[in-house]
């Protein structure tokens, strides 16, 4: 048995997808760096909130990712796994990956509120419906984090994460409508209201514009890594990687030629896609 | 504007921060389970 050939999954194989993987990163940095210049440098100061106005490019690009994206993707996969038609540990990893990624980037969200609320509200938080149902996010996810750390079977962890993970979700459409049910503090939807009719525009429009798309290339660069990651912890986890390297002891591996312990002097391939 | 060069400098260092984790994560795994066998030895 090729113990290089457990790790075969559709994020993981082909030089094509690494390059693509590549590609996609150059492009998050290259769009991110273009938005903080034109955030800082180019766009104008708002009429009422000043300069404040340019933290527009950074809060609501990174909610957007966590709640939306990250957390959105999340609930889709563990859906898919618990269907019995789909189900795959694919969707699992995919659930746990997105949603570590969808914590760093909810923490940024309440971060970049909190920075934003201190001069325009007085304070740095309020217990207002918008923020307290993002935080509760943050809460439950971190609890989907710390289930999956419970010692289990892969497919009894992706059971119950994947249940966590949808009972999470109830809390999206809260947090997106809170704005709208409450009174709250926090402003409505500027892009997405229910009229759909964005009541920003301008250089501001397309800047706010390019930071959901950079911070969304940035977002899937994290996912396909941290997924990559999610592979080689279960391969490791499950006592394969034990088993893998007594066979391939028992085969008498070729020893070093240049002693440097390289795998291409030694002719010990790499998986595809892992590096 | 303080407050607004504060939120790019943390969100910012936050998810290069945790970009790099990433990064050194997945190489250090990838060492654990692919490197050759004499290397894995010598660790």
């Amino acid at each position: 048995m090729n113990p290089n050939q457990r790790v075969r999954s559709p994020l993981l194989q082909s030089a094509r997808a690494r390059w693509t993987v590549r590609i996609i990163g150059i492009a998050a940095v290259l769009s991110t760096a273009f938005t903080v210049w034109l955030g800082l440098w180019v766009t104008p100061p708002d009429q009422v909130q000043g300069d404040l106005v340019r933290l527009v490019y950074i809060h609501p690009g990174v909610a957007w990712v966590a709640l939306y994206l990250a957390f959105g993707l999340a609930a889709a996969a563990s859906l898919l796994y618990l269907w019995p038609r789909t189900r795959s540990l694919f969707w699992d990893r995919l659930a746990a990956a997105a949603v570590e990624v969808g914590v760093v980037f909810n923490v940024c969200t309440l971060i970049s509120g909190s920075i934003w609320g201190k001069p325009a509200w007085g304070v740095w938080w309020a217990w207002d419906a918008r923020l307290t149902s993002t935080a509760v996010l943050l809460v439950l996810f971190l609890g989907y984090m710390a289930l999956r750390r419970v010692p289990a079977e892969p497919e009894v962890r992706a059971r119950r994460s994947a249940f966590l993970a949808l009972f999470a979700a109830v809390d999206i459409p809260i947090v997106h409508f809170s704005v709208l049910w409450w009174k709250t503090l926090h402003q409505g939807a500027t892009v997405l209201n229910p009229d759909l009719s964005p009541t920003i525009h301008g250089s501001m429009a397309w800047t706010l514009l390019l930071s959901f798309v950079a911070l969304t290339l940035v977002f899937v660069w994290m996912l396909v890594v941290r997924y990559r990651i999610g592979v080689l912890e279960d391969w490791l986890g499950s006592g394969e990687l034990d088993a893998a390297l007594r066979e391939r002891q028992a085969e008498g591996v070729a020893p070093d030629p240049a002693g440097d312990g390289s795998e291409a002097a030694a002719g010990a391939p790499v998986p595809e896609g892992v590096r | 504007m303080r407050y607004v060069i504060a939120g790019y400098t943390i969100i910012l260092s936050l998810l290069f921060l945790y970009s790099v984790q990433l990064v050194w994560r997945r190489q250090r795994l990838a060492d654990g389970c692919f490197a050759p066998i004499w290397v894995i030895e010598r660790k």
